[in-house]
């Protein structure tokens, strides 16, 4: 055979390739429209959410035949409610609401978390000596409620309970300005339960205050902050989709924490009038959270849905524990 | 149709390759210069795959004991945070101590416990912080009192290190806002119940510092190490980010990740940059250890030899171009020269000359194309100079034949052949043989010159059929006969007339069929003929052979006037006499050929049984010249004459030379007499005498001279029986005259006795005088008359 005749073998059967390629694509793509996603997220745009910004903008949505629509949340919505009602069949919440609402009958499972440790904290200024849960005894602790009834307060009373402090000791008040520590700095209180590492530690910090933190996790209160739900249901009828839509996100989330700037820029396109500094900070403050060096990203881990049901039942929010190896699962994690 | 037109338009298709269609030159060159490389690239080909995989597999040979070094170096630095956490409880006093403080924890037993904890990390140096847990996972007592009171239930050092000595991967701890590597074990008291976990906190400055440790990876070898999470735990080389904020994806560090796995590649690094890389994987860490070496350094050495042998290559790949340029240029330079040589002369230039030197087969080749060229110049120019001789020489020929056209007569003509075709041609000698009338002898008929002449008189004549004369052989084979040395022919005949013939040359003179004779040409240079000059010579001999022809035909002309003349005039004469001796003389006056000398008009006397008896001659003729001829009234006796047999046949006889003659019997020789004539003589079917012409020499009586006197013959026969009856009658006349005179004698005679006297008297005297008887009857008697009649008659 000659050389020429070996070429036009070879481009004839090049040529067969691309063209049953091209056919496989047109198939794949007319045999399978992307499946429509609504996400209900958990609060205003942010660098919080990079994860699924990155996922839509990086196209990763687009690879898994993913059509992806990402709904902003804000103080007046409750993603279980979205989720409930199917205006999104993905949504974003904490391990003891989930805890909460299936102990009430509502059987959201948790697929992925998207901070691994509990990202609360009790902020102070460095100045004041206070480094662990039983300097706080004596001092004034600003707090979310004045009956100490909102999640984040009761979580602050769980650290008190578990590192000993008596509740008494602690003189509780109301934190009015959420802006960094100026609650601090102001003198109305010496420490703030219920701060976000990710959030008013980083304000304070970029507003020139020394601060110190008492990590909740630190001292047994460790509760998923926002972990990513959808229905039992899907989990069950529709895992391949729920798969998808996880790989793609934690994808994005891979992404963010290596691209912390473009991270910040994604988000920024979210909503402009976020804080280029502040963003940026949270983004660098909430790697560690994301990205914990030990685990996969998104990994659950049973002592913490324990821990937490542990704390809901201490503090009554449910009257009897619930099956948690049905309210969570790593299987949409991939190692 | 088609399929007689398919093979042409292949052929018009088909097209040389381009190898074919470049130079000689060009094809050498490439062929050389393939000759030259392709081994040489196969070998150095083969050496340099060999010697770089050898280099290339000692660079990973390199990294590998370099991973491997570092993996042992890791290991040992487990083992020893193992041993010193190990070394923590040595101390059964201490033991005691932190038992007593986490069944009930004191202030001052965290206290002395944790200044013998730090006491101890400070002379050991391995931990940055040594803690103790309770079985709830509260840290009871820490180095760092800061981090006393933490509940860690829920991390792996403490579950896993409740149950055994454990090593915690790398982890990023938030409050310390480290990562830190946590050594735990299980913390037992004096009876060996569980009472908590003892745990180490190391930092990976140690890692750092072991990664750093460079074992001889040269200026951009590195090791380091990767989380499991890809983020990078000890410091880069190459980069500023800090620990745990870079991520590294490569194609190293993931396989090692992901596969948890020991490998080794080439790959793109962290900086993008293509690197030789060894990873292992330590399952102890979950971390993979990498040792990368930059490409274009490690793989130096094998690049430098790939470098040297392509550089090794290129030069020889001059060299060999250079040599493969010079032998081709040697090689090629004459054929280049011989093939535009030849191209010149293809354009007419013969005086193209190849310029070689070589003395190897192009240099014959060469000097064979010179002497081509120059025989091919030379036989040009012997060509144009034949062409010119050629054109010469057919222009004498045109000129010979020109000036031989306008001459009718025979001799003349050939004399004038003869002469000019020597002198123009420049031969030693031109003679001309003709055929005779018989066929069978070629006479010599003219020659140039003296000697010619000489030759002629001489009457040379070659029988047709002489073998060895290269004159009859022409006119045998009609074809042009060339000797160039006759000197060396065996049958040559030297002529003393010509001693200087040294090549000789005979064409044949045809006309249509017929051979007229030889036309013989000689030269006194050997070698002096060709076929050419046959050719030319053969052509003058056809158109004297034209001439000779028609100065024939012309003379026959001539002579057949002439004849007309002469049958003419002779009849006249016949005619004009009475006198046959007159006749005689005009006849031979007419007939006018020199060599006859004589005539004689004979008459037959004839026996009683009608034989000739006798011949007698009525007329004769002498020239005056030779031997008188018989004279008139002579009788000859047949009887008693030799020869007269001759003279009495009832045929025509021409005798050229009656010595030489069978006819004669030899009857006739010694009578002077060579040529003879005899016509005999016929009245109606009566040979009544013949007329003969004698010769003194031997003659060749022509046709015309034949023709002449058979046409006379009869004419002479009817004068001769006119003469005769003639004087017969005048006889007769006589006769009765005298009878009638003796009638009257003897009627006057007196008597009758008178008158017999007077009778036998006067008869006797009229009769001849012989005695005479005469009887008288007196009866009228018809026989006396008769036998009277016959008296007379006799």
């Amino acid at each position: 055979m000659t050389t020429k005749k070996i070429f036009q073998a070879l481009r004839f059967t090049t040529a067969l390739i691309v063209l049953s390629l091209a056919l496989a694509a047109c198939g794949a793509k007319k045999n399978a429209p992307a499946d429509k996603v609504a996400v209900q997220l958990s609060w205003f745009p942010s660098v919080e959410f990079a994860g699924f910004y990155a996922a839509l903008e990086n196209g990763y949505y687009a690879d898994e035949n993913l059509d992806v629509t990402l709904i902003p949340g804000g103080p007046e919505i409750n993603p279980l409610d979205a989720v409930e009602s199917g205006a999104a069949q993905f949504g974003i919440s904490t391990s003891d609401s989930l805890i909460i609402a299936r102990s009430e009958g509502q059987n959201y499972v948790a697929v992925s978390a998207i901070y691994g440790q509990n990202p609360l904290v009790v902020m102070t200024l460095s100045d004041s000596q206070i480094t662990k849960p039983e300097d706080l005894a004596g001092k004034t602790v600003g707090v979310f409620s004045s009956d100490l009834s909102t999640v984040w307060d009761i979580q602050f009373l769980a650290l008190l309970q578990k590192t000993n402090v008596d509740r008494e000791s602690v003189a509780f008040t109301l934190i009015n300005d959420y802006h960094g520590a100026n609650e601090l700095t102001s003198g109305n209180m010496d420490a703030m339960s219920g701060s976000f590492a990710t959030n008013e530690p980083v304000q304070a910090r970029l507003d020139g205050n020394d601060v110190s933190l008492i990590y909740y996790k630190d001292y047994g209160v460790d509760v998923y902050s926002n972990v990513i739900f959808t229905t039992e249901e899907l989990t069950q009828n529709n895992a391949e989709l729920v798969s998808r839509m996880i790989r793609a996100t934690m994808k994005g989330y891979q992404f963010a924490v290596e691209n912390p700037a473009t991270a910040v820029e994604l988000s920024l396109t979210r909503d402009p009038a976020l804080d280029l500094a502040l963003q940026t900070n949270t983004m660098q403050a909430q790697i560690p959270l994301i990205d914990t060096g030990g685990a996969p990203i998104g990994s659950m881990d049973a002592s913490v849905w324990e821990t937490t049901q542990q704390i809901l039942l201490d503090f009554n929010l449910i009257s009897a524990p619930i099956d948690l190896n049905a309210i969570y699962t790593n299987k949409f994690i991939a190692p | 149709m088609t399929q007689s037109v398919s093979p042409l338009k292949k052929d018009n298709v088909r097209r040389g390759s381009l190898f074919e269609m470049t130079s000689l030159r060009a094809r050498l060159l490439a062929a050389t210069i393939l000759l030259a490389l392709v081994p040489l690239l196969i070998t150095s080909a083969a050496v340099t795959y060999i010697s770089s995989q050898g280099l290339r597999q000692d660079v990973f040979d390199q990294l590998e004991s370099v991973v491997t070094l570092k993996n042992i170096q890791v290991n040992a630095w487990l083992e020893s945070l193992q041993t010193n956490l190990d070394l923590v409880l040595v101390n059964p006093a201490s033991l005691d101590r932190i038992s007593t403080t986490l069944s009930s924890p004191d202030a001052n037993d965290i206290a002395q416990v944790r200044r013998e904890l730090t006491e101890y990390n400070r002379r050991s140096g391995y931990f940055t912080e040594l803690f103790i847990m309770d079985a709830e996972g509260r840290v009871i007592v820490s180095t760092d009192d800061v981090q006393e009171g933490k509940i860690l239930t829920t991390q792996p050092f403490f579950q896993e290190g409740l149950k055994a000595p454990y090593t915690a991967p790398p982890t990023y701890d938030l409050s310390l806002a480290s990562y830190s590597i946590v050594i735990s074990q299980p913390l037992k008291n004096g009876s060996g119940d569980l009472i908590g976990v003892l745990a180490g906190r190391a930092n990976l400055d140690v890692l750092s510092e072991i990664m750093q440790q460079r074992a001889g990876l040269g200026e951009t070898g590195e090791t380091y190490v990767v989380s499991s999470n890809f983020a990078v735990l000890t410091s880069l080389r190459f980069s500023e980010t800090a620990v745990g904020q870079t991520y590294i994806h490569t194609n190293g560090a993931t396989d090692a990740i992901k596969n948890r796995t020991n490998g080794s590649g080439i790959y793109l690094d962290y900086r993008g940059i293509e690197t030789v890389g060894v990873y292992h994987w330590i399952p102890e860490l979950q971390v993979a250890i990498l040792a990368e070496h930059t490409e274009s350094e490690a793989l130096q050495a094998a690049n430098r030899v790939i470098q040297t042998t392509l550089g090794l290559i290129f030069i020889t790949i001059l060299a060999a171009g250079l040599a493969a340029f010079q032998f081709t240029q040697r090689v090629s330079a004459p054929i280049v020269n011989l093939a535009r040589a030849a191209e010149n002369i293809s354009q007419g230039n013969l005086d193209q000359r190849v310029d070689v030197a070589q003395r190897d087969e192009i240099g014959i080749l060469a000097a064979s194309f010179n002497a081509m060229t120059f025989r091919l110049k030379e036989l040009i120019g012997s060509l144009e100079q034949r062409v010119v001789e050629r054109t010469q020489a057919l222009s004498t020929v045109a000129e010979v034949s020109a000036a031989a056209s306008v001459i009718l007569e025979t001799d003349k003509l050939l004399q004038e052949v003869n002469d000019l075709t020597k002198e123009r041609f420049g031969f030693y000698h031109a003679h001309i043989y003709l055929l005779d009338a018989e066929e069978k002898n070629l006479v010599l008929a003219s020659g140039a010159g003296e000697a010619g002449r000489r030759m002629v008189a001489e009457g040379r004549s070659i029988p047709l059929d002489r073998e060895q004369s290269l004159v009859a052989r022409a006119a045998r084979e009609r074809k042009g006969v060339i000797v160039n040395d006759v000197t060396q022919a065996p049958d040559f005949l030297p002529n003393p007339l010509l001693p200087d013939t040294r090549s000789e040359l005979a064409v044949p003179m045809i006309v249509g069929e017929n051979l007229v004779g030889v036309f013989d040409v000689q030269s006194d240079q050997v070698g002096r003929f060709t076929q050419s000059d046959a050719d030319i010579q053969t052509t003058l001999a056809a158109q004297i052979a034209s001439s000779v022809q028609n100065a024939r035909l012309f003379s026959r002309a001539q002579s057949a006037l002439a004849q007309s003349e002469k049958l003419f005039e002779g009849s006249r004469r016949i005619a004009q006499t009475d006198d046959l001796q007159e006749t005689m003389n005009s006849l031979l006056e007419l007939i006018d050929i020199p060599i006859i000398n004589g005539a004689l008009l004979l008459t037959h006397n004839r026996d009683s049984q009608n034989n000739i008896e006798s011949v007698d001659i009525v007329a004769n003729w002498w020239s005056g010249v030779g031997d008188p001829v018989y004279p008139v009234g002579a009788r000859f006796s047949i009887a008693d004459t030799p020869g007269l047999e001759a003279f009495v046949s009832p045929e025509n006889l021409f005798f050229r030379d009656i010595y030489a003659d069978q006819r004669t019997q030899g009857n006739m020789q010694e009578s002077g007499i060579r040529s003879i004539v005899v016509l005999p003589l016929f009245i109606g079917s009566k040979q009544i005498g013949a007329f003969s012409l004698l010769g003194m020499q031997p003659y060749d009586f022509t046709q015309d001279e034949i023709q002449l006197f058979l046409t006379l013959a009869p004419q002479i026969a009817a004068k001769l029986e006119n003469r005769r009856q003639f004087e017969r009658a005048q006889k007769q006349a006589e006769r009765e005259t005298m009878l009638n005179a003796i009638s009257q004698k003897i009627q006057s005679a007196a008597t009758l006795e008178s008158a017999l006297q007077v009778a036998a008297r006067e008869l006797g005297h009229a009769l001849g005088g012989k005695p005479t008887l005469v009887e008288l009857e007196l009866a009228d008697n018809p026989s006396g008359q008769e036998n009277a009649q016959k008296e007379s008659l006799a």
